[in-house]
């Protein structure tokens, strides 16, 4: 089991690599990939830029303490862009064209090398400048002690949210082997991801409880920074904790499943 | 029946097969409307302003659930198919058949996003009777038209603006991202996200200077009554400008850009 | 010893049918017309190690399907498989490593990358260790002439060179079994030949067990000594090349050169023409009374040279589904 997964580690870093060298390849897409990427930041950066010049606290939150928010929305954007978007977007055609045929018969999960081919290097380079920048002012205009104990409470909370973004955003591709276009859903895919872009006591509570228990997508972002301001309770730490490894063990016996009963595309 | 009329009814058909996409695409819209929504309401219950930007609490939301729908309604599509035929040799169809591209372009572009368009519009219609009934904001029924006409124009400017932009693929390898960042771009420039006012006067005035704000922010602006007759006159005379303007700009670029495709043997 | 164990194997898919038009497309969201199509029909076949085995049929004739099953891409409906006696569809990493698939349209090197990096993932991949990895490395791209292209843009190679390529990654790991499926797809007949020379050596320097689909009876003429046929998805041939020929009732080719005209009407009383130009003819006669018409022929006209062949592979494979076509 842990052989397993230190290979797929190395497997990782080499798709890493590989990645950023097929990428240098084209200059000039580097730089137009930088461009849409500070497009989108400039977006998020728009709600920063209201919440800066209106000063408003949202439910109790100083603009410090959102920026820290903010801050790590654009962080994990960063996992997001880098480890998903484009597995997503090429996810039904892998199936369709056959390409998944070829990855079956790999002496690795399948799963691992369907989802996670892909990984975009460069582009992300603005966003984590920015992200950090953010989330490095919003900890120390809020206050909060650099420590051990703090910095691994909001790496914990960040690994744990990456966890959870991989499978709040893999499980529904599982579609794709039974409907073949899951174009639909990718915009829908977008639009939930951007409802992270500001803390999610901002939403009425049912939809905190939907967001956080039923499709925890507000666990991704929300609760690294929470969780270091000390403004979660033992139970959502708890849950916090527990939620993703629950949710990445039923993503994967959601996978296994599918692929017993894959019936490849082309005759 | 006239040929383009033709491709107007395939595009149209097209559309309608895709309705789960548009159901889907609207939900979607939904999203970051509901965060804004909550944004705007902790900020005007947060400095007790009565006006912000300009704009009271009422007229903000409407802007931003209009100006979201209204960025649906202008959605475009078609720089993709136009790359793809400019890379792998679609247009040889049109250098041998009696079918002007532009004109073929333009006729499904209208067909695929009318019913969107019009829909959206209906969609808008729900939302301005909700935004007059429940956030007391005052529509005039000569604005609605005046809104009409800009949008119409705001149709076809977003269209050029777009077709001039998939003329890029005569030069670029790869044109996703550079078809991503001007969307995104000129969504933000347009008004498509929050009103231009936010941005400061002297920002806003720089802005008026390039055509994105003829996309949304004017049209919602002749909407919501902000701009005298006079001002939606003079914006409609250069919604039309920067239209006839892009369409002149793009058969100098398309003369050009054929002139290499057909060089280079398609 | 026997690498591929097949018995009773069968697989039936589901299917739908919609007819022209948009209302039909919304009858199909309730309510389907399910029909299946039986793409395999219970197939038995054994294959010993070190055998080079051709699979033929029409397309559509259920090779590709049957290859699928082999290498545990898909699942048998019914049916026994074992392939150096694993159960392919359990998908073991152990059985993967002892196997390769190549299929000619299915690409999986990177395009952007030169082959030396996709390579250095199929090593992480099939975990092979680096010392082992550089001896075939070398070995392969010495033998198929390729060293000097590993560091080039795969996308600015020629497909010829690809392909070579394709057949290193496909062979890094060692495997014991190799699945090609239309390997010389789109390729220059140099090229083919100079996979095929490569396949022939690596048969009998590795003892490698190889089950090849084709549309070019070249490749399989010059590497086969068995070929499976295949069509409807039962197995109607299992036996050498040779034999396909003997099977179908043997019939000979006789080629003719003549210093005066041929004349069809008169060459038809000796057997079937196949073409004549004048000068030169063929006939098809049937194998036992060859000799005969030979000795005929050459009493009759005044002959310059003659030949006796076999038909083509085409004509012969052609016949037997004719033949079939007939029986079903």
């Amino acid at each position: 089991m842990w052989q397993q997964f230190l290979k797929h580690l190395k497997i990782y870093a080499l798709l890493i690599k590989l990645n950023a060298m097929r990428q240098l390849e084209y200059r000039v897409n580097i730089v137009l990939g930088l461009l849409v990427e500070i497009g989108y930041l400039g977006v998020k950066l728009l709600y920063a830029y209201i919440i800066h010049d209106t000063g408003v606290h949202i439910s109790g939150f100083a603009p410090q303490s959102l920026y820290l928010f903010i801050g790590t929305f654009i962080l994990m954007t960063v996992f997001f862009v880098a480890m998903l978007q484009f597995n997503i977007m090429a996810f039904d055609r892998q199936i369709i064209e056959g390409e998944f045929d070829l990855i079956l018969t790999k002496p690795v999960s399948a799963q691992f090398l369907a989802t996670l081919k892909y990984v975009e290097t460069w582009m992300v380079i603005p966003n984590v400048i920015v992200g950090l920048g953010l989330v490095g002012y919003g900890w120390y205009a809020s206050g909060i002690a650099f420590d051990l104990l703090h910095v691994g409470l909001y790496l914990l909370y960040a690994v744990l949210g990456v966890l959870t973004m991989y499978c709040v955003f893999t499980l529904p591709l599982l579609l794709a082997f039974k409907l073949h276009n899951i174009s639909a859903f990718h915009s829908l895919i977008w639009a939930l991801w951007d409802f992270n872009n500001l803390p999610h006591r901002i939403f009425p509570s049912p939809i905190q409880i939907i967001g956080t228990v039923f499709f925890p997508i507000f666990l991704i972002t929300n609760f690294s920074p929470l969780a270091i301001m000390g403004q979660l309770s033992l139970g959502e730490m708890i849950w916090g904790a527990l939620a993703p490894l629950f949710l990445f063990l039923l993503t994967c016996w959601g996978w296994r499943r599918a692929i017993s009963t894959y019936e490849s595309g082309g005759g | 029946m006239n040929k383009y009329m033709w491709l107007l009814g395939m595009g149209l058909q097209k559309a309608l097969t895709y309705r789960v996409n548009y159901l889907v695409t609207i939900l979607a819209a939904a999203f970051p409307i509901i965060l804004q929504w909550m944004l705007w309401q902790s900020i005007y219950t947060y400095t007790q302003a009565d006006k912000l930007y300009g704009l009271s609490y009422s007229d903000m939301l409407s802007y931003v659930v209009l100006a979201a729908l209204m960025a649906q309604a202008l959605r475009t599509g078609f720089e993709y198919d136009m790359a793809e035929d400019i890379k792998s040799g679609g247009l040889n169809r049109f250098i041998v058949q009696p079918l002007s591209y532009f004109g073929y372009r333009l006729s499904v572009f209208v067909g695929t996003n009318l019913g969107y368009f019009v829909t959206t519009l209906i969609v808008m219609a729900v939302a301005l009777w909700v935004a007059t009934t429940y956030w007391a904001l005052s529509i005039d029924v000569t604005h609605v038209a005046l809104f009409l006409l800009s949008a119409v124009g705001a149709f076809f400017l977003q269209f050029m603006l777009f077709y001039l932009l998939s003329l890029t693929a005569f030069w670029l390898h790869e044109v996703w991202a550079l078809f991503e960042s001007v969307r995104v771009i000129s969504l933000v420039l347009s008004g498509g996200v929050v009103p231009l006012s936010v941005f400061g006067t002297s920002f806003e005035y720089y802005l008026s200077l390039l055509p994105f704000q003829y996309l949304i922010y004017f049209p919602l602006q002749t909407l919501m009554g902000v701009l005298s007759t006079e001002q939606v006159l003079s914006g409609l005379v250069l919604q039309l400008f920067w239209t006839l303007g892009l369409f002149l700009l793009s058969t100098v670029v398309w003369r050009r850009g054929s002139r290499s495709y057909l060089a280079l043997g398609g | 010893m026997n690498v591929i164990e097949v018995e009773g194997l069968s697989k039936t898919f589901k299917f739908y049918r919609k007819p022209q038009g948009l209302s039909a497309s919304f009858k199909n969201l309730w309510q389907r017309q399910v029909e299946f199509k039986e793409a395999v029909k219970d197939v038995s076949f054994n294959i010993e190690r070190g055998q080079v085995v051709a699979f033929l049929g029409t397309n559509g004739a259920g090779k590709t399907t049957t290859m699928k099953m082999l290498s545990g891409i898909l699942h048998p409906t019914t049916g026994k498989v074992k392939v150096l006696g694993h159960t392919p569809s359990d998908r073991e990493d152990q059985f993967k490593k002892r196997f390769s698939i190549l299929m000619g349209q299915k690409h999986q090197l990177w395009p952007d990358l030169p082959a030396i990096d996709s390579f250095a993932l199929c090593q992480r991949i099939y975990e092979i260790p680096t010392p082992l990895f550089r001896q075939r490395l070398s070995r392969l791209s010495e033998v198929l002439g390729v060293s000097h292209l590993l560091d080039i843009q795969v996308r600015r190679l020629s497909l010829g060179e690809r392909m070579k390529m394709e057949l290193i990654a496909a062979l890094l790991h060692g495997p014991e079994l190799l699945f090609l499926d239309e390997p010389t797809i789109g390729l220059d007949f140099l090229s083919q030949r100079a996979v095929m020379r490569f396949l022939q050596q690596l048969v009998k320097e590795d003892n490698l067990t190889i089950l090849l689909t084709s549309h070019n009876m070249a490749d399989i003429s010059a590497l086969c000594e068995r070929v499976l046929v295949i069509q409807n998805g039962q197995l109607i041939f299992d036996d050498c090349i040779a034999n396909l020929q003997d099977s179908l009732g043997g019939l000979r080719r006789i080629h003719i050169e003549s210093e005066s005209a041929l004349r069809s009407e008169l060459l038809s009383r000796y057997g079937k023409v196949i073409s004549n130009e004048v000068h030169r003819a063929e006939l098809e006669v049937n194998d036992g009374v060859a000799n005969e018409v030979l000795q005929q022929l050459l009493k009759d006209i005044m002959v310059k040279d003659v030949r006796i062949t076999a038909p083509p592979l085409e004509d012969s494979l052609e016949r037997l589904y004719q033949r079939q076509g007939q029986v079903a």
